[in-house]
């Protein structure tokens, strides 16, 4: 397994910049909250009227998880029904997802489960996904409690942040614990699957669908 | 006296000055120093396997009379010992002489893998011992006694030296002969090994009675107790052959003789299959007395009482010699994966038959200056093809099939060609079915794997690289055709490309998207957008956003007037029929009422407008697409309009469609969360606005709608240009050179070739054999197809100026593959194995369940199984019957080689269960060395009258007996 061997999201030493490059997609209807939220976690900054994103922007980030230069090529994308088609074509090689909602917008909210018919159907099957209800800043108007939320996201076996980027609440924590499990995920499907990292045991992995198997196409 | 010698002026000779055998063995010394010979911890059970036993083997050379000795340290690497052996007085190496399980548990003739365990371990089941010969084995070892003496004093001196615990070896005579003599130490005793050979050998030592009676007398004192004997005789069994004749789909078809068919199958798969004619089975069966005492047993020249019937133990090994012709095929095309030769240098140049296309330079140069200037002419397919097959109105293409050969393969890759000879239709192809181990590949039997397994049938057997080209070109020739003819390409899975199949598949899927919007568009069936279709994304656009009015008549005249030019059929009359796109105000291209919303301030409905369909992509082209955007940042105009280009287009459809509309309407309906609900004061109800985001001044959305003109769809300057899109991927497979189209088929070759073997598996009813192993290997399949990335083959251009989007510098970057030719190889080797266990007289009647476990058994077990079980199998082992009674009757001619181990000694470790050995262990007294067995080992290997000795005696050092 010569290719196998070395773990393709480990990019060789020609690229000195990092150790792993990481490609993550944030996900939801319009104007839930992506673009700021990308904005605040890379720029650390906020503004009320970022332009309704237009397609698909990208931004990058380097950043250090247990002593590993992770780059973060995060994918924001246009939330518009119309450019469903387009963004799900990014979702290919996507590691990880963010799928926001808006906790002032029942509507974003419901359609939480389309999203995830899109991530299952479009990515490979091993992307991690943490669902994120944004705009927590704004009390006043939320329909979506935090239990409802939270339930959401033990049905569908993801994780679960409230957050504000106007505030500036987890935002950090989200990418942070989107790239443990990312991680996690990795060294665990190294030690499920010895074969990839040379002479494995025969009959450890018959049936088993290649769930924990690493696809790591990082598009980068 | 000696002070008067003691003088300047007397010559001193200079005692320091070593001899050569001193500085032997200063560096001896200092090597086993090195290497820890004393060490007696960690050497782990002393009943190990030899033949699964990974060894370390440490080399150093040393020079000694000018000539270069390496010295070699063999160390098996075992899990440290299980029993508390460490605790243990006995010496280790003293340990294996005595151990028995280790000596005869494994054959040392036919095992392959035996031969790379080194001879000392097989004879006297050694875990740890050093060898010394001469560096240059070919002519210098050592044949006379003196060097022998010369390396043994030294041995024996620097074993005593360090303490070694590990026995020293010098390799004698031609090293082929095997011939050893070894020391090995132990505070007060020395273990001498020896090797003899005879040719002819006494008949009385060739049977135990006579070994025993040498044995007892080379022993340095009378031992009273009776030795330990283990014996095992081995016996070569016929071989077993089965014919399974070759079978090469369109081409060989084997008679079908007297033999028994081992390969059913039951769907075509254009794979060849069959055994190579030398393909067998060689069997030796090996009964083994693994612990006698040396006066129970008769075995004399006269009698023996060794016969299979009466043997506690019993072992069949089975080796294969089978080489399928499918495993061939496959590996044969694996030799294309670094080909680097262009289809033209087998076909020649213009193998297309591109005819209305400019054949000089590189055709999509020129599409690109002016699209739709050459525009494919719409021929009746059949017409073309009559003349190509008949009248060879194209001609043929160079290689070594001729048209009989090649042309049922075109029918069989491409039915729709010649409908009335068509053998294989496809089957409908689903859009969504998934593969249940996600392999990225296409759906089985699709015209995908069909190429894929012709091009490696075709490669194997009819013409190597040349006949694979040709097939290739001509497949790529037909496609063509069917595109000028606007023909779907058959075995297609429908809908737009989906990057979760292969990049050959997504290209043949695109290519049939472009047909079939040329179909639509020729039809004049306005295009719909076609709700939950996949893949689309941003198009290049090279015009700006204000486009003059002379190109918009260019685009307008493109849309329209495609038709009316290239009709040759003169019923094709429907086309769109709205000659007032002039007006301003006339409203066109609607599609439907929104929501029954009106226009604001108007009492006008809001209309949804004909959208034009969003640009499908293949997995490069998305690839270059996001490359082109991290290289020039997202904020670049370059990209800003790219991305744009798809609002542009449905901002001029919906103010074509909505004369009337403003932005919120057109907001509205594009981005319904932009406008918000709100609660105004001064009305006291709900109203809506804009967002904040929508009201920025100058933001995009804005711009875009103000330079938007009314222009519905149909008029718009395509955002995909299918006739373009086809060009190109026409053009991409034709330009593939042989590695690069190897890549775009391996895996569904490979695929193909596993579903075959199951096929066969499930056709002779021994699928639940190989079940585990065919999962394993899709689950590898899997994760190799999905390793596959694409890579940029050329420097990327140096341009931030202009980066031309250019999905053809991608190459497939393959993982390496042969682990799975591998797997693939083995399993059919495996079946073969199985059909020939199942030939054996009286096996076949016997229950398949049965078979099966015990062919299991043999599998993991390297290619043995029991014969003779004593508890193992409590319900009544019918198998085990059988094959045991292949071995009732006269067996002396079948006889090969007896193998006797004749032990005295201290804790001898029988060939019982580990708690036995536990037991034995404790039982014995911790005493010290006085009344301590010393072992004494022979071994003896009889074959006809040939006989090899093996020795390790012991003597005591400080006393003599």
């Amino acid at each position: 397994m010569a290719g196998a061997g070395d773990p393709k999201w480990q990019k060789d030493a020609s690229d000195q910049n990092f150790d792993y490059m990481f490609k993550l997609l944030i996900i939801g209807n319009s104007s839930v909250g992506k673009t700021s939220f990308l904005f605040r976690y890379a720029d650390d900054s906020f503004t009320s009227a970022f332009v309704s994103t237009v397609g698909i922007d990208f931004k990058v980030k380097t950043v250090f998880r247990h002593d590993k230069r992770v780059k973060l090529q995060i994918w924001d994308t246009a939330g518009q029904e119309r450019y469903r088609t387009i963004t799900t074509a990014y979702y290919r090689g996507a590691m990880g997802f963010i799928l926001m909602y808006d906790v002032t917008n029942e509507d974003s909210f419901n359609s939480v489960q389309d999203w995830v018919t899109q991530i299952k159907t479009y990515s490979w099957d091993n992307a991690q996904v943490i669902l994120v209800g944004n705009k927590c800043d704004m009390e006043d108007q939320r329909v979506i409690s935090f239990e409802r939320g939270r339930q959401l996201a033990d049905q569908l076996g993801v994780e679960f942040f409230e957050t504000s980027a106007k505030e500036n609440v987890n935002v950090k924590a989200v990418f942070e614990r989107l790239v443990d499990i990312i991680c996690d995920k990795m060294s665990e499907s190294l030690d499920a699957d010895p074969t990839l990292v040379g002479g494995g045991q025969k009959g450890q992995r018959l049936t088993d669908q290649p769930q924990g198997t690493p696809n790591a196409n990082c598009n980068c | 006296m000696a002070e008067e010698i003691d003088d300047n002026g007397f010559y001193r000779e200079d005692f320091s000055a070593e001899s050569d055998w001193e500085v032997f063995n200063a560096q001896l010394g200092d090597l086993f120093q090195r290497w820890e010979l004393s060490n007696e911890n960690d050497w782990g059970d002393a009943s190990f396997n030899v033949n699964n036993t990974k060894w370390q083997i440490d080399e150093e050379q040393l020079e000694v009379l000018g000539k270069p000795m390496t010295v070699k340290y063999y160390k098996a690497l075992l899990e440290p010992g299980t029993c508390s052996k460490s605790a243990n007085v006995t010496p280790q190496f003293h340990q294996d002489l005595m151990c028995v399980k280790s000596t005869l548990d494994q054959p040392t003739f036919l095992d392959e893998k035996a031969n790379d365990v080194h001879y000392l371990a097989r004879m006297y089941g050694l875990r740890r011992f050093v060898v010394m010969h001469p560096s240059q084995l070919q002519n210098h070892y050592l044949t006379n006694t003196s060097k022998f003496s010369f390396f043994l004093s030294s041995i024996s001196v620097v074993a005593a030296e360090v303490c070694s615990a590990v026995p020293i070896f010098l390799h004698i005579h031609d090293p082929k002969w095997n011939f050893f003599l070894g020391i090995g130490m132990s505070s007060y005793m020395r273990t001498n090994f020896h090797s003899v050979a005879l040719e002819q050998a006494p008949a009385e030592y060739l049977y135990l009675s006579g070994l025993v009676k040498m044995f007892k007398e080379k022993l340095p004192r009378n031992h009273d107790k009776p030795a330990v004997v283990s014996v095992r005789i081995t016996y070569a069994m016929d071989t077993v052959k089965l014919r399974v004749p070759m079978y090469v789909p369109f081409g060989m078809t084997p008679v079908v003789d007297e033999e028994r068919s081992v390969i059913e199958v039951s769907q075509f798969t254009a794979l060849p299959h069959g055994y190579f004619p030398g393909s067998n089975t060689t069997m030796f069966a090996t009964f083994t007395w693994p612990e006698l005492m040396d006066n129970m047993f008769i075995d004399s020249p006269l009698q023996t009482q060794f016969i299979p019937s009466k043997a506690p133990c019993g072992k069949l090994y089975q080796t294969v010699h089978a080489n399928s012709y499918l495993t061939a095929c496959l590996k044969d095309y694996y030799n294309l994966i670094t080909a680097k030769n262009t289809l033209e240098s087998y076909v020649g140049r213009n193998f297309s038959g591109a005819t209305t296309m400019a054949e000089e330079g590189n055709p999509l140069d020129q599409l690109g200056g002016k699209i739709g200037s050459h525009r494919p002419q719409t021929k009746q397919y059949a017409d073309n093809t009559q003349q190509a097959t008949s009248s060879g109105g194209q001609s043929k293409l160079p290689g070594p099939m001729k048209e009989y050969e090649l042309n049922p393969m075109l029918y069989y890759l491409l039915p729709n060609i010649k409908p009335d000879l068509a053998l294989f239709l496809y089957e409908m192809l689903s859009k969504d079915k998934i593969d249940p181990h996600r392999i990225k590949s296409a759906e089985s039997d699709s015209l995908v794997y069909r190429l894929s397994c012709l091009l490696a049938t075709v490669h194997a057997h009819f013409g190597g690289k040349s006949g694979f080209a040709q097939l290739y070109a001509a497949f790529t020739r037909e496609l063509r055709q069917l595109w000028e003819s606007c023909t779907p390409i058959p075995g297609v899975a429908p809908g737009l490309p989906d990057t979760r199949t292969c990049l050959l598949h997504q290209k043949l899927q695109m290519l049939n998207v472009c047909i079939e919007k040329r179909l639509q568009r020729e039809k004049g069936i306005a295009a719909k957008t076609e709700g939950g279709m996949a893949m689309h994304t941003v198009e290049l656009v090279t015009d700006d956003d204000d486009d003059d009015d002379d190109e918009d008549d260019d685009t307008n005249e493109e849309f329209y007037d495609l038709t009316e030019e290239d009709s040759d059929d003169p019923t094709e009359v429907a086309k769109p029929k709205e000659d007032n796109s002039k007006n301003p105000l006339k409203a066109e291209g609607r599609l439907r009422r929104f929501k029954n919303l009106k226009l604001i301030g108007s009492d006008e409905y809001l209309y949804v407008p004909v959208t034009q369909d969003l640009a499908p992509k293949t997995e490069d082209q998305l690839q270059d697409a996001s490359d082109v955007m991290l290289k020039m940042g997202s904020d670049s105009e370059f990209i800003t309009d790219l991305m744009c280009s798809t609002v542009v287009s449905d901002a001029e459809a919906f103010k074509a469609a909505n004369p009337k509309a403003g932005f919120e309407d057109f907001i509205r309906w594009f981005s319904p969360n932009d406008w918000e609900e709100y609660w105004n004061e001064e009305t006291q109800e709900t109203g809506h606005k804009l967002s904040a985001r929508m009201q920025a001044a100058g933001n995009t959305w804005q711009k875009v709608w103000e330079q938007a003109k009314p222009v519905p769809a149909a008029r718009q300057k395509r955002l995909f240009d299918d006739t373009l899109e086809g060009y190109k991927i026409l053009n991409y497979l034709e330009s593939r050179n042989l590695g690069e189209i190897f890549g775009l088929t391996i895996v569904p070759l490979l695929h193909s070739s596993i579903l075959k073997l199951k096929d066969i598996f499930a056709n002779t009813q021994v699928l639940e054999l190989f079940t585990e192993t065919l999962d394993e290997i899709l689950a590898d399949l899997s994760r190799f197809s999905r390793d596959i990335e694409l890579v940029e083959a050329l420097p990327s251009p140096s341009s931030s100026e202009a980066p031309k989007i250019n999905e053809n510098k991608y190459t497939l970057q393959l993982p390496n593959p042969q682990p799975l030719l591998k797997k693939i190889e083995q399993l059919e080797r495996d079946y073969y194995h199985y059909k020939c266990f199942e030939c054996l007289p009286g096996v076949n009647g016997l229950p398949k369940a049965k078979l099966h476990s015990k062919f299991c058994e043999i599998l993991k077990n390297n290619g043995h199984c029991n014969i003779v079980n004593a508890a193992e199998d409590h319900d009544g082992g019918v198998v085990e019957q059988v094959l045991q009674s292949l071995f009732i009757g006269d067996m002396r001619e079948k006889l090969m080689s007896k193998d006797y181990v004749i032990r005295l000694g201290e804790g001898l470790v029988a060939d019982e269960s580990p708690k036995d050995v536990e037991a034995k262990d404790q039982q014995q007294p911790q005493a010290g060395f006085s009344n301590y067995l010393m072992p004494q080992f022979l071994r003896a290997i009889v074959t006809g009258e040939k006989l090899r000795l093996c020795g390790a005696f012991t003597e005591n050092t400080t006393f003599l007996d």
